[in-house]
């Protein structure tokens, strides 16, 4: 079990680093610059910005610089877009806010989408699974750039029930989180649908019956724990895709999060902070695939984190 | 009143396919403290009819559309049809109590043993806690595993197969249930182990006053355990009655056709005597082995060592000796047989004579050519002169493939036909020369039945000419009554084209039957090798009487009269194969020398009579002796042994 | 491979697996919501053909003095806020989702495939290290990669642009005319698209092929002395062909997805081309006016990958192997 972590501390150094070669040299090596957007600035003040940041320096003199600052002092550098500020400050302030909306929306998506796929698979081709399937089916079927507006029209715009924008209370929470999560929940309980399905007909569930167990204890005592393993596994992935949808919901929404200072960056050729949410996403999504990959081996003891 | 009385019981399938009437209207009883067989061949419904009593056939598909199940209990009698879901499930595992064939995958591979087990008293006894925890351990130290507590904590593939359904009685009896429906627990098992389960369920039998029903393929363990038969055939009983009735005098057709199928282990049958159906076959001669001046096969001192891999790179980090340190000849058109317990390495052995595994050394001279050595094109080349029979008839053709192209494959690869469609009058001449015809040309592997799809392997195993033929397990996948057709077909073609046969069993009824001569592997190495009579007239090593004391006979008299010399335990694994001789710590003879020194193999000293002695001990009642070893002029031929046993024992 | 093996890789007769294709078939028409989604799928399609080739607007035709008009007799599903045709835009979009999904669920095929089976087949050591960078690779922002490939190598006059150009030539005098950069924007972000999603597709196919490889005929085949390479294309792919198929299907509509969301971000396609996506997205900022120009480009995408959905799921109960053995 240590011997694991500390492998995956290990692997995950070497794939940091990786990522953050790749991303430095390919944001550097594309066209254009930070400062291209703004034709009014004269050549002089250009200059002056460029000597400011070290963007006249030679590549690899930047790549050592930048290297260096984050592995010495955890420093990821100034923003080029919002002056005066650093991209600690902007992560400081803005990962909290991605997290709670991640963690919250991985929460809804398996409250919602484990029971959905356990009725889909004790009623299979009932109409109890049809509607559970079919229902999986729109959630995986409508992006959240389309869901999102539609939940701000009904909840807030005609129903006035709930805000739509900014991230203070609970209540601006739950239209952003329903809709990151909805497409989640969906997918996992498809996953749970299946996963159940391999085992309804496995013989330690005969065994199981022919113990004298009722079908509920079946279910909690000796299907569960098999037929969430696909859903675990999804997890890693999930967390990713959760990810990438907050760009989307952080955007509609309004919220302060990471991914909306992402997108931003990307087009604006703002380095820095490209570079600084890669490393955080990096980091976030290996140490999540190690925390699955953890809570496979304890689900299934026939696996052994040894051999991962 | 009998325990339980089924009457008239029909359960149906309804499949897109039609109706399937698995269970056709059976009438069945169990009396209390009796043990009844259901024997039948695959498809004969005597599992779906075991289901039925306690209502766990799938449904969908399944139904049971008629028929009573009368229980009569403490509480009464009940028909168990027409129970309530609730009322039936305080029956089942309490009152009426059933285990499967594979334990492996009837117990839950993600729970420990114990929550497997304490949840069955919590269901039915209300026992919870530290006492179900105790309750359970006392079970399993009942059912004999040694140390019960460690057991509970242990998930079921850290255990072996025998203990895995010793956990499975222990579950079924928690509850002290009136009846025990056994549904082949002893098929996945090892011969040895089949041995001890059977004892166990006769001693509970006898202490406990249990009722057993229990369902099997195999008429050796009927023998053995039944006090009555029922045969089924095809969804119906077509025979009851005591076991001595049905096994000594089958009064039916179908019942004495199984009974004539199954070869004997203690019966001095001619070998290849043809059996059964197979009424094309002329009967022949006795042949004696070819045993001309030079071997057709030659392995020296050959070993498969498998690195098991770990770590972040799949680094090597442990060593299974599969095969370590064999050596043996085979000669033109002759049998030679590997026989041993799951495990030991025979299959390892064979396919390393083929080169499927890697060699870690050794040297494998197949008609002259050391193949050890060969790659690439020469190795291909060399395939031609060896060929396989596979255990799995269905799972070695590939499914998407007509059996022209599959028979026709090997003449493609090594480009002696271009094309299939100049393959096809060979493959046709091939096929018939197996017993298919022509219009099967174009199938699927789907479309036959296993005896068939055996067929297709043997047409495909033969389409290059090959001299030696592997035949791993060819007929273990297959029902008793074709399995005497395949040999049969498999003896023809032997002496048609001089084929020799490496044959790999388990089964030693089969074996002494179809082998000339056996080889016996114990943890990678032989441990006794002698001529197939020699062998079973006078078995020398310790394991190999074990095993031979181990194999029902179908006479039940015969089989009540043995004395038996149980074999403890299960072969240890080969990641740890005990120091000196490998048999060591199962063997009832064992002393200071085989812990210490690992036995060679030699020829029997003094006259084989005289180890007579000792195997009598184990199989009185069915030694034959007088078939001496002393005609024998070739080193193949003569009984060889590694025990230490047999330096100290003189005649 | 030498010569002797392509001799043996010829396609011998008609193709082995008809009555599996045929079998296959039948228990797919069986199932009503498969065979509906196919349908819809095809008309689906066949309108993206006609409907922008036949109609009387053209795609980018505007006419600013009549403005977003919700739907009429003259424009069935209104028009959009620049007064183009939505109908006309909505189907021509639909051509740019389909082949993007194509596309890009086709490379990710071609990489995945080879790759899942080459580490599955060949085992350990390559095995460990392929999929090693399988895994380094899931935890890439793939995103970013997207993102960067484009603006990096995909800009006009760029490399990968002038050999765009230079095959274009080959079908076409008017290879160089600049209307066609919009055209190779789409197609090099969507292969970059399917570049990075053959994680999964390799991660199955290698698993297939592990299962395929213990399988006793493969080893059969071994024995009759075929090489490890026919045996690979001969026996184990043909055989793992059916979850693979199933997945490929499902990867079509999370790649429409996933370019619906990058045009969202205004990273995917532009005007005044249009795919589904970018109709959605821009639809979304006027919802609460002009609804129809949400509702017509998301209901379409929603079906679509609604279908292809289904559709896999139906291929997946047609193809499972243990419905098959029985």
């Amino acid at each position: 079990m240590s011997r694991f972590i500390v492998r995956r501390i290990l692997a995950l150094v070497p794939t940091l680093w990786l990522t953050v070669t790749l991303v430095f040299f390919f944001v550097r090596l594309a066209p254009g610059g930070p400062f291209d957007g703004e034709r009014a600035v004269p050549r002089e003040v250009l200059l002056a910005l460029e000597a400011k940041y070290h963007l006249g320096d030679p590549l690899y003199r930047q790549y050592l610089d930048f290297l260096a600052d984050l592995v010495l002092r955890g420093d990821l550098g100034p923003c080029f877009k919002y002056p005066g500020r650093t991209v600690n400050e902007l992560l400081r302030v803005s990962l909290p806010v991605s997290l709670q909306l991640g963690v919250m929306a991985m929460t809804f998506a398996l409250a919602v989408g484990v029971p959905l796929g356990v009725i889909g698979a004790l009623r299979q081709n009932t109409w109890a699974d049809t509607l559970a399937t079919s229902v999986a089916m729109i959630g995986v079927s409508v992006p959240r750039f389309v869901l999102a507006p539609l939940l701000v029209m009904v909840f807030g715009l005609q129903l006035y029930w709930l805000p739509v924008a900014r991230w203070e209370s609970w209540r601006h929470a739950i239209l952003p989180v329903i809709c990151a999560g909805l497409p989640t929940a969906a997918y996992i309980a498809r996953l749970t649908r299946g996963g159940m399905l391999e085992l309804v007909r496995a013989d330690f569930v005969r065994t199981a019956r022919a113990k004298g167990l009722g079908e509920g204890a079946i279910v909690v005592r000796h299907l569960l724990r098999g037929g969430l393993l696909p859903v675990v596994s999804y997890l890693g992935p999930g967390f990713s895709g959760l990810l990438v949808g907050s760009l989307v919901v952080e955007t509609i929404f309004n919220i302060p999060g990471m991914g909306r200072y992402f997108v931003e960056a990307a087009t604006n050729r703002d380095y820095n902070i490209v570079m600084g949410v890669t490393i955080v996403y990096g980091t976030l999504l290996m140490t999540l695939n190690a925390l699955v990959d953890i809570a496979y081996a304890w689900l299934d003891p026939r696996v052994s984190l040894e051999e991962l | 009143m009998p325990l339980i009385s089924v009457e008239g019981l029909r359960t149906s399938f309804f499949t897109h396919a039609g109706v399937v009437r698995a269970v056709d209207g059976i009438d069945l009883a169990v009396e209390r403290g009796e043990v009844v067989c259901v024997v039948g061949e695959s498809g004969s419904g005597k599992t779906v009819a075991a289901l039925s009593i306690l209502g766990l056939v799938p449904d969908p598909p399944g139904r049971i559309v008629g028929g009573r199940v009368v229980f009569t209990d403490r509480d009464g009698e009940r028909d168990l049809v027409g129970l309530s879901p609730r009322e039936l499930r305080k029956v089942r595992g309490n009152r009426i109590a059933m285990i499967f064939q594979d334990p492996m995958t009837a117990l839950n591979p993600y729970l420990a043993v114990g929550p497997q087990l304490t949840e069955v008293l919590a269901l039915h006894r209300g026992m919870r806690g530290r006492e179900a925890t105790r309750e359970a351990a006392r079970m399993l130290g009942e059912v004999g595993l040694p140390a019960p507590e460690t057991c509970l904590r242990q998930f079921p593939h850290e255990l072996s197969g025998g203990m895995r359904q010793r956990v499975m009685i222990a579950m079924a009896l928690l509850c002290e249930p009136a009846l025990l429906i056994a549904d082949e627990p002893t098929t996945a098992l090892d011969v040895t182990v089949q041995a001890q389960i059977l004892e166990l369920i006769l001693a509970l039998k006898n202490k406990a006053g249990l009722a057993v029903l229990f369902i099997t393929h195999d008429l050796g363990v009927v023998a053995r355990i039944a006090d009555r038969v029922a045969v089924m055939y095809a969804g119906k009983i077509v025979e009851e009655g005591s076991v001595f009735d049905v096994l000594e005098r089958p009064a039916h057709p179908y019942t004495a056709a199984l009974r004539r199928a199954v070869p004997s282990v203690t019966s001095d049958q001619p070998m290849r005597e043809p059996a059964l159906v197979c009424a094309a076959a002329p009967p022949s001669e006795s042949v004696a082995a070819t045993t001309g001046p030079t071997p057709l096969v030659v392995v020296e001192d050959l070993a498969v060592h498998f690195p098991v891999r770990g770590g972040l790179f799949a680094r090597a980090t442990q060593t299974v000796k599969a095969v370590d340190g064999v050596s043996f000849e085979l000669g033109h058109a002759e049998t030679l047989a590997l026989v041993g317990e799951s495990g030991c390495g025979k299959s390892t052995t064979a396919r390393a004579l083929l080169r499927l595994v890697r060699l870690s050394r050794g040297r494998v001279i197949i008609d002259g050519v050391d193949v050890a050595g060969l790659s690439g094109q020469r190795l291909r080349r060399a395939r031609r002169s060896m060929q396989m029979i596979f255990q799995d008839p269905y799972a070695s053709l590939d499914p998407r493939m007509t059996v022209l192209e599959l028979v026709a494959e090997p003449l493609l690869v090594h480009r002696i036909c271009k094309r299939t469609r100049d393959a096809r009058p060979l493959v046709a001449q091939l096929i018939e020369r197996v017993g298919l015809a022509q219009e099967h040309l174009h199938r699927y592997p789907h479309e036959f039945s296993g005896g068939q799809r055996q067929r297709i392997g043997i047409a495909r195993a033969l389409a290059l000419g090959p001299k030696l033929v592997v035949a791993d397990e060819p007929v273990s996948a297959l029902d008793v009554s074709i399995r005497a057709q395949i040999l049969n077909l498999m003896s023809e073609l032997q002496r048609e084209r001089g084929l020799s046969y490496l044959f790999i069993a388990h089964d030693l009824a089969t074996v002494r039957r179809f082998a000339d001569r056996v080889l016996v592997m114990y943890l990678g190495r032989i441990v006794e090798s002698a001529p197939t009579h020699s062998l079973f007239a006078t078995p020398a090593h310790p394991y190999t009487q074990a095993l031979l004391a181990a194999v029902p006979s179908v006479e039940p008299a015969e089989e009540r009269a043995r004395r038996r010399l149980p074999l403890a335990g299960e072969p240890p694994s080969p990641l740890s194969v005990p120091q000196g001789c490998a048999f060591h710590p199962r063997c009832a003879h064992a002393f200071d020398r085989c812990r210490n020194e690992r036995p060679e193999l030699r020829k029997i000293r003094g006259s084989v009579v005289a180890r007579s002695e000792l195997a009598g001990a184990a199989i009185a009642g069915s030694v034959r002796v007088g078939a001496g070893v002393a005609g024998f002029g070739s080193e193949r031929s003569q009984h060889e042994v590694a025990c230490h046993l047999d330096e100290v024992a003189p005649p | 491979m030498s010569a002797a093996t392509s001799g043996e890789s010829e396609p011998i007769e008609d193709a082995g697996g008809s009555t599996f294709a045929a079998d296959a078939w039948r228990r797919l028409r069986k199932n009503r919501a498969a065979v509906a989604s196919l349908a819809v799928l095809g008309a689906l399609l066949l309108g993206c053909i006609l409907v922008p080739a036949l109609g009387s607007y053209g795609y980018a035709d505007t006419d600013l003095a009549l403005g977003p008009t919700p739907p009429s007799w003259a424009h069935w599903m209104g028009t959009d806020l620049f007064g183009r045709d939505l109908m006309v835009r909505v189907f021509f979009g639909g051509r740019v989702s389909f082949a993007v999904g194509v596309v890009s669920t086709a490379v990710s095929f071609v990489i995945g495939v080879t790759w899942g089976s080459v580490a599955g087949f060949f085992g350990r050591r390559i095995d460990a290290v392929m999929m090693r960078i399988v895994d380094a690779l899931y935890t890439f922002p793939f995103l970013i990669f997207v993102i960067l490939l484009s603006v990096f190598f995909a800009n006009q006059g760029g490399l990968l642009h002038r050999a765009f150009v230079r095959v274009l030539g080959l079908f076409t005098a008017r290879a160089h005319d600049p209307s066609y950069f919009p055209v190779f924007q789409i197609v090099f972000v969507f292969a970059a698209l399917g570049a990075a999603s053959w994680l999964t597709m390799a991660r199955i196919v290698r698993g297939q092929v592990i299962a395929l490889r213990a399988q006793p005929f493969v080893e059969a085949a071994r024995s009759i002395g075929a090489t490890e390479a026919s045996i690979l294309v001969r026996h184990v792919l043909p055989n793992a062909l059916g979850p693979i198929i199933v997945y490929a299907t499902l990867t079509v509509p999370e790649v429409m997805l996933t370019e619906a969301f990058l045009s969202f971000l205004g990273l995917g396609t532009q005007e005044p081309l249009a795919s589904w996506g970018l109709l959605a997205a821009s639809g979304a900022e006027t919802m609460d006016v002009y609804p129809w120009v949400l509702v017509f480009p998301a209901l379409m995408l929603a079906v679509t990958l609604f279908c292809f959905n289904h559709l896999g799921d139906g291929l997946r109960d047609a193809l499972d192997p243990r419905i098959r053995k029985d």
